[in-house]
Order: structure tokens, then C-alpha cells, then sequence
């Protein structure tokens, strides 16, 4: 069989399952198809070297009759911000440019148990800071649908590959809209869980209180299925959150699914390019048939959600970016005779500009006589933003908006301005600040560039957000077409 | 010139206590003993902190800590709550050291405004705060050379940080604090602390209500004495030169034995401080279910008490918990508190040297223990041996841990109390054979009596049973 | 207002070099970036504040006290080793 790359999940393991092809066959379809492709986007930054080895061990336990997991055969790209043992794992980092890891993150355990391949590390925005992939040092991945526009980022590579047909799926990270920027650019669906769902064990921080790892599939079906299998509490992770016993994630009943209320948040879709509201609109068009209701709502501390994030993150960045020191791992740089004050600020010049910049601005909301007026305060209106979100779930199932305002741009039109680059973070942000789930799903093109939809729920109604932002996909019905590559 | 004498000192202490008792390191479960491990074989992704690694927090540790706010009697708060110490440093693997810190007037550390009572006046030292944090990897050097060599194994144990305020003024008091807070620490069994490195002190010192001035790097506790006593002659040399004092911090000099400049408080470090984002904030619920052993001072009342102790032996035996467990061990076995003590604090503890911390402790050298002293103490109230016998026999029991009744068997002939008459009767005759004079003033004069009793003792080599051999010398006497 | 003071400041605190053009450029991009954070000064919080949504984890619930054995070999990851030790640079 040829075009097996064009398969979702479900018809990869059914597939193998059935014998209507070997895990083998796809692995080797899938590994053609990047030689030939990837060089146009420049997606991955390292193929996994063992996948047709991994893939011939699972054929051999079907063909023996030994039970598979349930997502045998299937590829997933890994944002290389996410450690997997054996195989290199460089954060788009001339800092980490030969680090190979000793232990597997949790999410990559769980898909490994269930018998999925990793196929290979994902480019990003450097350290997962940035919206369009142009921070990496492995060089900048192209948007699939038009090679001279960005892909989003700071997971750009993950959604550019499963957009190209490069990997079933994959797994990216989401701090400020990281997975749905992408996904929004790319035309494919990207979920970010509620915070605490998803270990991030093996997860190289950028900001711990803010970010999740989170799918990247085709279908939201697809990213369903992933998000079954990784997520869960870890007991490496001590903000993973038990939910089995936890009210919101029984509060769904499935028999309401045609019964929604919905908001289309007025601060977000008021920001946006015409184009993308017109898209989003005729998109909610489509609500009456189903049964949803919608009106206008209002989040009104909306407005300060960017900057209380941008406090928070490059706070917590430049801690966490503080042990890169070339010391215990890294570039190669011989410490003998250099003075140790030194030694440590010539490696870490090494960071890109963005990165520099982040941490800097970071060591300054939390120094001495400034802690109070940034630091501490971005806490409170994130608290703030928590609260009212609270208020509207109350009198809303779900809550939309546009994933980004604008359109994807041109390679290179915002990189030298580092405050118009963070603008494109501005509505996915309230999701990571509340610790709500958030989707991006796609809805529709304008001049052949891709637009997204984002909807949110209130946090552990995953099984809400799925099931209906499932149903606007098929209502919205665009997934048919993929970039000829 | 200003004068000194009218110079209030006060001293301020900040003491970290490893908490060796527990198996695993604070955030990880590797070893909590380090010591004596192959270089960089005691780590794992977190204490290592690898890219991806999450801190995950012990909870003995946090109990182990509780007890200790609660054995200083310290308020402990609902929740407590963790926080990142940024500064970068080669034996900090993260480049920040997650610790404990109170901002805002909130107090979230394990403990706060508790108090100890010290020394034989009960004075009172408060402590300020208690808080748990990592401990960094050690950095080593080879001879001669100035590029640090790193072990990560320490990297991550627990450490509690005791603060008290800064209620010390003079060396001496300061010694006699750390004495107890040891004797604490051990006796909650939270720390052993004659393990190297296990209990470690900062000071510092202000004269006159003057700038503070922070030592560290001083080596053990018998050291902070004299650290303390050169400062203070350092300041108080300098202000009656009315030279001005700087906030500084001065690093102890062992070699040199005196305080040498490290860092200026002016270029002073900005932490930035803020809450740890990887561990949730942890509610102390059911703390009273936490029992803590019993304390120095419940014990000493205990042994005074209970078992009719002076104060003075029972501040002995606490001072050092493990003299105070073989007494316990021993009076289980022979019932008798009084005799007991008395052979440990008179006879044994002479035998022990000072340790580096100016403490006497029993090491795993000495094969004396609870049987032993017991049997001593038995045989010597049996009168089976006597006094002089029985001191003579500590130190080879200490050498070779033999049974003090086996050593009688071995050396009968001279370990033996001699009550038999005729024998004794015989020593007698000798004495006033060779002593025509004293004998005759015996007769009139009691004190001429222990001249000769004394010469019968020597010549039994201690032996002769005192009681029996007066009274057969008085009635010896009558007889000539 | 940031300053090249305030950058050459903060880069010593963070232990990143920066070239003289980089404190050129940055302190500019950067001064944009702070003086948009300064929209936080804007927001009032209500008198009767939003009950703080506190997440915690119960004492019971932390780890057990129990080893597991190191497997870590530092040989894995540290290049620059000098007899087991992680070689480190010059103190001072």
C-alpha cells in the first residue's frame, strides 16, 4: 500500500492490527516521505535512528499473537524540549547541542507502553520561547500550506510535521498559546490540558506554573486518543492533580452535547483581523443547526493577561535557565583556567537573543524593589483572570475566540520586534494563566493561509471540550485537504 | 577613643543541622548518607538537575523538621511553602537552592518565634525562624591548585536552617547553647551528630548597637568560640580607635586563627526570591499526631526525679545522649541509678578524650557498654571487688570489651576483695611487725589506725576488705 | 526608563555576556517590553479580594522515605571528568 502516511490513528493500529500492512511499512513509507518533504520545512531536528528496529519488534509481537497497546505502529513527533532517553534532546539550544538524556519523560513512558514509535525530535522556537519558530538555532520551520510564512510556534515543528503527513501525531508544549499557535497556523488540532493533567516530568522548563505538554493530531478524534494515553497523575510531577475524584470532571453529562451555551469572548474576536473574524462568524453560523446558543461575553481583565503573563513567565524562565552553565552538560567549553564568574557568563552568551532577552527582563521582575510592582503583582491578576473565568463557566459551557488575531505572516516580519511578537500571544495566554483546557481547531483558510478557531472549558472538563469541540469540527467539516508537499 | 567596656555585644546565630536520620535527601531518593560513597555515584536526575528533573518532597523530612520547631517550642503555620534562592554557584546544580523564605509579613517556614532555654540559669535564647532547604555538593581541591573539582553526591540532603535572634552576649554562653541544641538534636534523633559536617554554624556579631558584621565558614562548634572571641577583640580594638565598622561577611580562618574579609554587605547578593513553582504549597494537618521523643530537659527532670540524680550528673549524662542511653540501658539490667551514674560520670567519662567539638563522646572504639557498667556496679556493691579494683578493670574493659567477671576469674589472685580472717589476720601480724611504733599509738590513737589500715591495703595490693580488716585490726590491737 | 546601567547590571546578575551592540539593542527592545508590563500598575483589585484559589498537597500525600538505588552513571552526562569529579573552573 502507498499514501499510508495520509492515515489517522485509528486506521494506522487498525491497519497493522488487521494486517492490511506491517508497522514496518508504514515507519519505512513515513521515513521516505520526510527525507523527501522535511527539507522544504524543516521540521525535525533529530530522526530517531531506531524506529524501523522498534517498528519490526511490534510486528513480531502481533505475528506471535502477544497482546499490543493501543496505539501500535503509530508515529509521534516530540518537541525536542521533551527528554527521551538515548536520543538527543536539544531545546532548538546551542546550550544543549549534544545533551542526550538518561531517562524518558513520562508522557514518552506512556506512549511507549502503549507501543507507539517515537520518530523523531520536533524543532521549536528556542527553550519554547517565541510564536513563529524562527528562535531556533537549527534554523526556522516553514508553514507547510506556504513555505515563505511562518508555522507558529514556540511548537512549530510539531505542528508543521503533522500537518505535512511527517507523524501520526505529535507532542508539543503550551505556555502561552505554544501547541494552539501552531496548530491555529498549520490547520490542525492542538490541545492544551489543564494544568496538572499532564506530567511534565522530562519536560525541560521554561514556566513551570504555567505550561503543559499537550497533542498535535489531525482530527481532534486523533488528539483525543493521545491525550488518553498521557495523561494522569505522576508521581514524578508534584502538580499532576488526581481528578478521579474531582467534581468538574463529572459534572458533563454527554447527553447535553446538543445543549450548549456558549461565549465568544468580545475583547478577543475585537482585536482580530477582519478576515479572521469573518471566518470565525460564519464558522458560528453552523451553532443554530446544532443546537448551540451563543452571544457576546466579556472577560474584562482580558486586557492585562499578557503582561501579568509575561511577568510570570520570564520570571520563572530565568530561574529555570539559570543550571544551563556548561558544566555538568552542554557545548564543549574546557572550565581549566577560567575564572568561574567568567566561565559561566561566556557559555550562557551562547543563548539566542530572544532567550537573553527573557531571561534578563525575568531577573529583573524579581529583583530587589521591583518583586512587589511586577512579580507580585502578575500573580494577583492571574489570580484575578482565574476568578472571572470561574464566573463565566458558571453561565457558560464553553468560551471562543480566535487561537491568534492575525493571520500568518511572512517569514521575518515581526522578528525584530520582540513586543509585536508577544501581541500574538495575547488570547491564548488566559488558558494557561487560569490552568484551563483550550483547543485550537481549524476552521477555514483566507488567501491559503490557515485560520483557528479556540475554544475553552472550564478546568478537567476535558470530556466536555473534546465531545463538543468534536462535533463543531465535523460541522465545520475543512479537514479534507492537506498541503501538497 | 571610646571606651569598650560600655560595648553591649550581641551575637546572632544561624545553625544548619543535616538530617542524617533520614534514608533519602530531601527532593529525591537517593542516598541521604553520602559519606564514604565513590565519587559522583550518589545521583539521579533531580539532584543532579538535569533539564526536565522535578523536585519531590520527603516527607519524613518535613515531620523531622516539625519536630524540631515544636522541641523549640516555634509556631508552625498551616501551610508551608517552598521558594528558590537564585544565585549561581559551581556546587549548586540548579544555580538556586530551593529553601525556605518569608516576604510580605507572610510566614510560611516550617517554624517561627519559638524559644530555648540554656545553661544553668535557664536563660532564655529565641530563635526567629526554622526552615527546610537543600544542601549544595561539596567542591574539592587538588593541592595547590584553584580549579574546583565537584561531587555532587550531598548534593540535595535535607538540611533544617535554625536562626535565633541575636540574644547571645559573650562566646561562652554561645558554646553553652550550641551544647544544648545538640543534645536536643540528637535526642529527637533527627541528626547524628558526630557525623563531619552534620551540624554547622554561622554568627554574627554587632558591639554597641553597631553594624553587623556575618562570620562564616567556621568549622566546628569548638571553634565558633574562638571565631567569636577574636571578632569581638577585632571590633573592640577597632571602635576605641574609632575606626568605623563595616557590614561585611568574614570568612573564619582556621590556619591563622583569626576573621578575614569575604564580601562586602554593600555588593550584597539579590536572591530574587519566589514562591518554588514545582511543589505545591503542603498542608500541615494532624501535626499534633507527631510525637517527639523526650527532650534533654524532660529527661534530665526524669533522672533527677525518678531516680534521685544530682543536678550536676544528670547534666552530665544529658549533655551527651549516648552516656545517657547507657545508663538507661544499664539500670535496666541491675537497678541502681545512684552507683550506676557515678561510675559513668566519674570514672568512665575520664577515660574519653575531647572530640573536635569539645564534647566527649563514646566511639565505636570503646567496647564498654551496658552490661559491662553493670556488672562493675554489682560487683563492687557485692563486695566482690572493691572501689580501687573495679576502676583498675574499666580501662582493659574499654580495650577489649571483656566481662568484668571474666577478668575476675582470669586475674583471681588479683582482683579479689580478701575477707577471709586468717589471711587477713596474717597481713596484721606483718604490719605490727614492721610498724612496733604505730602499733603501740594505735592502741590510744583512732587515727594511727588508718595509718595502718592503709599500709595493710598496700600491702594487699587494695584487696583486703576495709570494713572486715578494721574491725580484726581493733580487736588485734586489744590483744597485744 | 532602563538604562545600559540597568541592563549591564541585570546581565552580571543573570551571568550572560553581552556584546556592546547586543547592550545597544536590547536595552531599547527591553525598555519596550518593562514599560508594557507597567499596564499591570493599572489594574485595581476590589476591596473584598477573589478568594485565592490555593492548590496544595496534604502532608500525608509527599513521598516516602524510601531509597532507590542510583543508577546514574555521571559518565553519561559531565564530559569534563577528572577522576569521577565534574571538573569545574577556577575559584577564586
Amino acid at each position: 500500500m502507498s499514501s499510508l502516511y495520509t492515515l489517522n490513528i485509528e486506521q494506522v493500529t487498525n491497519g497493522i492490527k488487521n494486517g492490511e500492512f506491517t508497522s514496518e511499512e508504514y515507519v519505512s513509507q513515513i521515513i521516505e516521505r520526510i527525507k523527501k518533504v522535511d527539507q522544504k520545512i524543516n521540521s525535525f531536528i533529530t530522526i530517531n535512528d531506531n524506529a524501523l528496529v522498534q517498528a519490526q519488534q511490534i510486528d513480531k509481537k502481533i505475528s506471535s499473537g502477544s497482546k499490543v497497546g493501543s496505539l501500535a505502529g503509530i508515529v509521534v513527533g516530540i518537541k525536542d524540549n521533551i527528554s527521551t532517553a538515548g536520543l538527543k534532546t536539544t531545546c532548538a539550544s546551542k546550550m544543549l547541542s549534544d545533551y542526550v538524556p538518561p531517562y524518558d519523560a513520562t508522557v514518552i513512558k506512556r506512549l511507549k507502553d502503549k507501543d507507539a514509535i517515537i520518530i523523531g525530535k520536533l524543532n521549536l522556537d528556542e527553550f519554547a520561547m517565541g510564536s513563529t519558530t524562527e528562535w531556533s538555532s537549527y534554523g526556522l520551520t516553514r508553514n507547510p500550506w506556504n513555505l515563505d510564512y511562518v508555522c507558529g510556534g514556540s511548537s512549530g515543528g510539531s505542528a508543521a510535521s503533522v500537518a505535512a503527513q511527517l507523524c501520526t501525531a505529535s507532542l508539543g508544549s503550551d505556555t502561552g498559546g505554544s501547541v494552539r499557535c501552531p496548530a491555529s497556523f498549520c490547520s490542525v488540532v492542538g490541545f492544551k490540558p489543564t494544568y496538572g493533567l499532564v506530567s511534565r516530568y522530562g519536560l525541560v522548563s521554561y514556566s513551570n506554573s504555567l505550561e503543559q505538554i499537550g497533542p498535535i493530531g489531525r482530527t481532534v478524534s486523533d488528539v483525543k486518543k493521545i491525550m488518553e494515553v498521557i495523561s494522569g497523575t505522576d508521581t514524578n510531577d508534584s502538580t499532576t492533580i488526581d481528578t478521579r475524584n474531582n467534581i468538574n470532571t463529572n459534572h458533563y453529562d454527554p447527553e447535553q452535547k446538543n445543549n450548549q451555551k456558549i461565549g465568544l469572548l468580545r475583547e478577543l474576536i475585537n482585536g482580530a483581523d477582519e478576515s479572521v473574524c469573518r471566518c470565525i462568524y460564519s464558522a458560528m453560523d453552523k451553532f443554530n443547526k446544532l443546537g448551540f446558543t451563543y452571544e457576546e461575553s466579556s472577560l474584562k481583565s482580558s486586557e492585562y493577561a499578557l503582561a501579568s503573563y509575561y511577568t510570570i513567565a520570564t520570571a520563572e524562565a530565568s530561574s529555570n535557565l539559570a543550571r544551563f552553565d556548561n558544566i555538568r552538560y552542554g557545548f564543549e567549553l574546557n572550565p581549566d583556567d577560567y575564572e568561574w564568574n567568567t566561565y559561566f557568563s561566556k557559555t550562557r552568551g551562547n543563548f539566542g537573543d530572544e532567550v537573553k532577552r527573557r531571561i534578563i527582563v525575568g531577573s529583573f521582575v524579581l529583583s530587589s524593589g521591583y518583586y512587589g510592582k511586577y512579580y507580585l503583582k502578575a500573580q494577583r491578576v492571574k489570580n484575578l483572570i482565574k476568578h472571572e473565568l470561574k464566573k463565566l463557566f458558571k453561565e457558560y459551557d464553553l468560551l471562543i475566540s480566535p487561537t491568534v488575531p492575525v493571520l500568518p505572516f511572512k517569514i521575518g516580519e515581526k522578528i525584530d520586534d520582540p513586543l509585536k511578537m508577544y501581541l500574538i500571544d495575547i488570547n491564548t495566554v488566559l488558558a494557561n494563566l487560569a490552568g484551563i483546557p483550550a483547543i485550537s481547531i481549524p476552521i477555514g483558510f483566507k488567501n491559503g493561509l490557515p485560520i483557528g478557531l479556540q475554544i475553552m472549558a472550564d478546568e478537567f472538563q476535558e470530556k466536555k471540550l473534546l465531545d463538543i469541540s468534536e462535533v463543531i469540527e465535523k460541522s465545520i467539516n475543512i479537514n479534507t485537504s492537506y498541503p501538497d508537499l | 577613643m571610646t571606651a569598650s567596656s560600655s560595648l553591649p555585644v550581641k551575637i546572632g546565630l544561624e545553625i544548619h543541622c543535616q538530617l542524617t536520620q533520614l534514608n533519602t535527601k530531601l527532593f529525591c531518593s537517593c542516598y541521604c548518607n553520602y559519606r564514604e560513597k565513590e565519587i559522583n555515584s550518589n545521583i539521579c536526575p533531580i539532584c543532579l538537575g538535569l533539564p526536565g528533573s522535578l523536585p519531590i518532597c520527603n516527607k519524613k523530612a518535613v515531620e523531622f523538621a516539625i519536630m524540631i520547631s515544636k522541641a523549640l517550642d516555634c509556631k508552625i503555620p498551616e501551610l508551608t511553602v517552598f521558594s528558590r534562592k537564585n544565585y549561581f554557584y559551581p556546587d549548586l546544580p540548579k544555580n538556586f537552592q530551593i529553601t525556605q523564605y518569608d516576604s510580605y509579613g507572610t510566614s510560611t517556614s516550617i517554624g517561627k518565634e519559638g524559644s530555648v532555654k540554656y545553661g544553668e540559669n535557664y536563660k532564655i535564647a529565641r530563635i526567629r525562624r526554622i526552615q527546610l532547604e537543600e544542601d549544595p555538593g561539596r567542591l574539592v581541591y587538588e593541592n595547590g591548585r584553584t580549579q574546583a573539582l565537584i561531587d555532587y553526591n550531598r548534593a540535595g540532603v535535607a538540611l533544617v536552617e535554625i536562626v535565633t535572634e541575636p540574644d547571645f552576649v559573650d562566646p561562652k554562653e554561645v558554646r553553652i547553647f550550641l551544647n544544648k541544641m545538640t543534645s536536643i538534636l540528637e535526642h529527637l534523633d533527627v541528626c547524628n551528630t558526630n557525623l563531619e559536617g552534620s551540624l554547622r554554624c554561622d554568627a554574627n556579631i554587632s558591639i554597641g548597637n553597631g553594624k553587623k558584621v556575618e562570620i562564616k565558614n567556621i568549622g566546628s562548634f569548638s571553634d565558633i568560640e574562638k571565631a567569636l572571641t577574636y571578632e569581638i577583640t577585632r571590633q573592640k580594638t577597632m571602635t576605641i580607635h574609632d575606626i568605623e565598622i563595616k557590614a561585611e561577611t568574614r570568612h573564619w580562618d582556621d590556619k591563622r586563627k583569626i576573621t578575614k574579609q569575604a564580601r562586602s554587605k554593600e555588593e550584597e547578593e539579590d536572591y530574587r526570591y519566589f514562591p518554588e513553582p514545582d511543589i505545591p504549597k503542603i498542608l500541615l494537618e494532624n501535626i499534633s499526631l507527631i510525637k517527639t521523643p523526650e527532650l534533654p530537659d524532660e529527661r534530665k527532670s526524669r533522672f533527677i526525679n525518678d531516680y534521685g540524680l544530682s543536678e550536676h550528673v544528670a547534666q552530665v549524662l544529658i549533655d551527651n545522649k549516648d552516656l545517657a542511653d547507657l545508663f538507661e540501658s544499664a539500670i535496666g539490667i541491675y537497678h541502681s541509678p545512684k552507683s550506676i551514674s557515678n561510675w559513668i560520670v566519674s570514672d568512665i567519662l575520664a577515660f574519653i578524650e575531647y572530640d573536635s567539638s569539645g564534647k566527649k563522646t563514646l566511639t565505636d572504639e570503646m567496647k564498654i557498654d551496658a552490661k559491662h557498667i553493670a556488672e562493675i556496679a554489682k560487683l563492687v556493691d557485692d563486695n566482690t571487688i572493691n572501689r580501687p579494683t573495679a576502676k583498675s578493670i574499666i580501662s582493659r574493659i574499654i580495650k577489649t570489651g571483656e566481662l568484668p567477671s571474666d577478668i575476675i576469674k582470669k586475674e583471681k589472685q588479683t582482683t579479689t576483695i580478701i575477707n577471709d580472717e586468717t589471711i587477713l589476720l596474717e597481713s596484721i601480724d606483718k604490719i605490727f611487725n614492721e610498724e612496733k611504733k604505730a602499733t603501740l599509738d594505735a592502741k590510744h590513737n583512732p587515727t594511727a589506725i588508718n595509718f595502718l589500715l592503709g599500709k595493710i591495703m598496700r600491702m594487699t595490693k587494695g584487696r583486703a576488705d576495709p570494713k572486715i580488716t578494721t574491725i580484726l585490726l581493733k580487736k588485734r590491737l586489744d590483744e597485744v | 526608563m532602563v538604562t545600559k546601567d540597568q541592563l549591564k547590571h541585570l546581565s552580571k546578575l543573570s551571568k550572560i555576556d553581552l556584546t556592546e551592540n547586543e547592550f545597544e539593542t536590547y536595552t531599547k527592545q527591553i525598555e519596550k517590553i518593562i514599560k508594557y508590563l507597567d499596564k499591570l500598575d493599572e489594574v485595581s483589585f476590589e476591596e473584598n479580594k477573589p478568594s485565592v484559589l490555593v492548590s496544595f498537597k496534604k502532608l500525608s500525600e509527599l513521598r516516602e522515605d524510601m531509597v532507590i538505588e542510583p543508577t546514574l552513571n555521571i559518565d553519561q552526562i559531565a564530559k569534563n571528568l577528572k577522576d569521577k569529579f565534574v571538573r569545574g573552573p577556577v575559584m577564586s
